[in-house]
């Protein structure tokens, strides 16, 4: 191993690791004074940077929770989670799986999942653009192939499903005073979210349990009578023409397959 | 294949009738939307140093075993759970865990 | 290998940009201001699309572009990593940009991405690898590197080359060119008891493709002497000014950029910050000779990359 190959070595261990203060190889201040400080502008550069990424990505969980409280686990984060890439917009993914098992935040356990709504717009925001069809495109298919119809998602479309208001919790904090808006809120209610960009800003679209039963099954790349069986299963009101509506209204299809079955 | 519990009829009609856009519309899409993502979104990758880098101590206090003293001071607050459980949280003493 | 390209070499007009925020693209797009150019790190372009692109690709059509990495790691002992050195060559032949730009400062080893600018002791082996890792940066990119001084807070116990040798030896072994950021310099030699105004004197100013400016925030290290954080969250300060009139006097004028990456003004602020710089610029570009003319910046004698001659 090389020298500079060693030093660096030494010196990452201790930009992640705070029991060690300065790595040998960095030269002394006057009369020997170790430069503890001078040393720390980096490691701190290295967490705080790293935790305003992720505040970024999480703004909402950090209102959640707090400006102090959510830098401290998110600095416990990034250090047990170091970026293995230089692109920012990508770290991050496993800081909702993080929520989920952190001790501090166990008694918030709507949080991982509010979390998951961020992470899935951030990569919305980045994601792949496409050019959706119009409702027009299902036109073409005769009586007998509409079971059998597939449809092909944006590449930016996630969907998401809760036991707890996580819409709701994360549409107040886009408002001026959250608190206010989450009042009353019945914490026991779940909620699902279609979320998806199909243009430049990223729409997060609260959908009925029904319509995410649909959304998911088509998105698995089951057809859509077996898609509209399941929606129905657990939603009898299930509205079918208004779903394929807003579907297409939100430009989330970017084709329509017919798949025949043998 | 389990046979089909909905007719091909059925499905038809459904599609017939969100072809006319007279159907209501579910999802109904941007205008739900509270705020949009903000085309101005700022880049995550810089070449600058972070605020108060220099502050050793907002690293390195928070370790020292009274950790999670700190609690959630946000709008957890706000959020009660069923069962009669506080949004927001207890002190954790972290050397207890 | 039998390579018949040739390196690009960096086409900055000598004028002031800003680093393109966010912040700003719509006002850019809706006033098409009077800047020169923009630059931009292209970590933050890696996503397959959206805004982002949809605005720097707006953007580009009407300004010089400079790329300016912050992810390759030039100055680790581990090479750059493929995988991101592919990335970046995506996006250099999407936007074709007139400059691309690197630090020399390390952010990857083994553990992972640090995502900070650190230090490199500048000896005989470092020296080696930065060279090997510009030259397989510029035969991927096919286009010049220009290599920025750093701002630095720590020492190392042993160095063999000071920082001018160290980029002067770099840039005769690569080819590369060189980015002078005035503030960094400020900063280093502020943290490091050196004269700014020595080591703009003798910079090799005939390497520089693009000055840098920024602002910094005020400190103290451990025995209560100044240190200076590279924070660009603020205007650039008299000194560096005064230092930047003294490198341009030297050099004539080039590319000058305003850094502001840390509580972002408004576009209006970050503008009349960039013309300032325009103003220097334009002094000296009304007392230089057309000698000096950012054109002839191509005509410099570049060295070649060794397989060209293949």
């Amino acid at each position: 191993m090389s020298e500079w190959s060693k030093l660096q070595s030494s010196v990452s261990n201790a930009l992640a690791n705070l029991e060690v203060e300065v790595p040998t190889g960095i030269k002394l201040l006057k009369d020997g004074v170790v430069p503890k400080k001078r040393f720390s502008v980096y490691r701190n550069n290295v967490t705080l940077s790293l935790i305003s990424v992720l505040a970024s990505t999480y703004p909402v969980v950090e209102e959640i929770v707090g400006e102090d409280f959510f830098a401290t686990m998110a600095r416990e984060f990034a250090l047990t989670h170091l970026p293995q890439s230089p692109v920012m917009i990508n770290y991050g993914k496993e800081f909702p799986d993080f929520l989920k098992t952190f001790a501090p935040v166990q008694e918030l356990p709507y949080l991982s999942e509010v979390a998951q709504i961020e992470w899935h717009r951030n990569t919305a925001y980045h994601g792949a653009n496409a050019t959706p069809v119009t409702i027009a495109a299902l036109g073409e298919f005769s009586e007998e192939d509409v079971p059998n119809l597939e449809f092909e998602f944006h590449p930016t479309v996630s969907l998401i499903k809760s036991k707890y208001p996580i819409v709701t919790i994360w549409q107040a904090h886009q408002q001026e005073n959250p608190s206010e808006f989450l009042k009353g809120l019945n914490m026991d209610e779940g909620e699902a979210a279609l979320i998806i960009r199909p243009e430049l800003d990223v729409l997060i679209n609260q959908v009925s349990m029904g319509t995410f039963e649909f959304l998911q099954s088509l998105y698995k790349g089951h057809p859509f009578s077996l898609s509209v069986e399941q929606a129905i299963a657990i939603e009898p009101s299930f509205d079918i023409p208004a779903n394929l509506a807003g579907l297409f209204n939100l430009g989330a299809v970017t084709g329509v397959n017919l798949v025949r079955s043998s | 294949m389990s046979k089909s519990t909905i007719s091909a009829a059925i499905l038809a009609g459904a599609v017939a009738t969100a072809l006319t856009g007279a159907a209501e519309i579910k999802p109904a899409g941007a205008a739900d939307n509270e705020k949009c993502y903000g085309i101005s979104l700022k880049g995550k990758n810089d070449c600058a140093a972070g605020k108060g880098t220099s502050c050793a101590g907002t690293s390195t206090i928070d370790y020292q075993g009274n950790a999670w003293t700190y609690v959630p001071k946000g709008t957890c607050e706000k959020m009660e759970l069923p069962g009669g459980r506080k949004g927001s949280l207890k002190a954790l003493d972290r050397d207890n865990g | 290998m039998n390579k018949t390209s040739t390196i690009k070499q960096t086409r900055l007009p000598a004028k002031a940009g800003v680093g393109l925020k966010g912040e700003h693209y719509q006002d850019i797009c809706e006033t098409s201001p009077d800047i020169g150019w923009f630059e931009v790190h292209p970590e933050n372009y890696m996503g397959a699309g959206g805004a982002p692109h949809h605005y720097l690709t707006k953007i580009r059509e009407n300004y010089p572009l400079s790329l300016h990495g912050v992810g390759l790691s030039i100055g680790g002992s581990l090479p750059p990593s493929e995988e991101h050195l592919s990335r970046v060559k995506e996006l250099v032949d999407r936007y074709q940009p007139e400059s691309f730009s690197e630090h020399l400062a390390w952010s990857s080893h083994e553990a992972g991405f640090f995502n900070d600018l650190l230090p490199l002791p500048l000896t005989e082996e470092t020296c080696q690898t930065v060279s090997e890792h510009i030259d397989l940066i510029q035969e991927t990119l096919g286009q010049k590197l220009l290599l920025e001084n750093p701002s630095t807070y720590v020492g190392f116990e042993r160095e063999d080359f000071t920082e001018i040798e160290f980029l002067k030896e770099i840039v005769k072994r690569t080819g590369c060119g060189l980015l002078l950021d005035v503030n960094n310099v400020y900063v280093s030699c502020t943290n490091h008891e050196r004269s700014p105004e020595d080591y703009i004197k003798n910079f090799p100013m005939e390497a520089v493709g693009e000055i840098h400016l920024g602002g910094h925030a005020p400190d103290e290290d451990d025995l209560g002497n100044p240190l200076l954080i590279d924070a660009h969250d603020r205007k650039v300060v008299e000194d560096v000014w005064a230092l930047y009139d003294q490198a341009i006097s030297q050099k004539g004028p080039v590319a000058t950029l305003i850094e502001w990456d840390n509580d972002v003004p408004t576009w209006d602020v970050l503008f009349s910050e960039a013309q300032l710089a325009e103003e220097v610029l334009q002094k000296y570009e009304s007392q230089t000779s057309s000698t000096n003319a950012p054109d002839k910046e191509s005509d410099l004698k570049e060295p070649i990359l060794k397989e060209q001659v293949a």
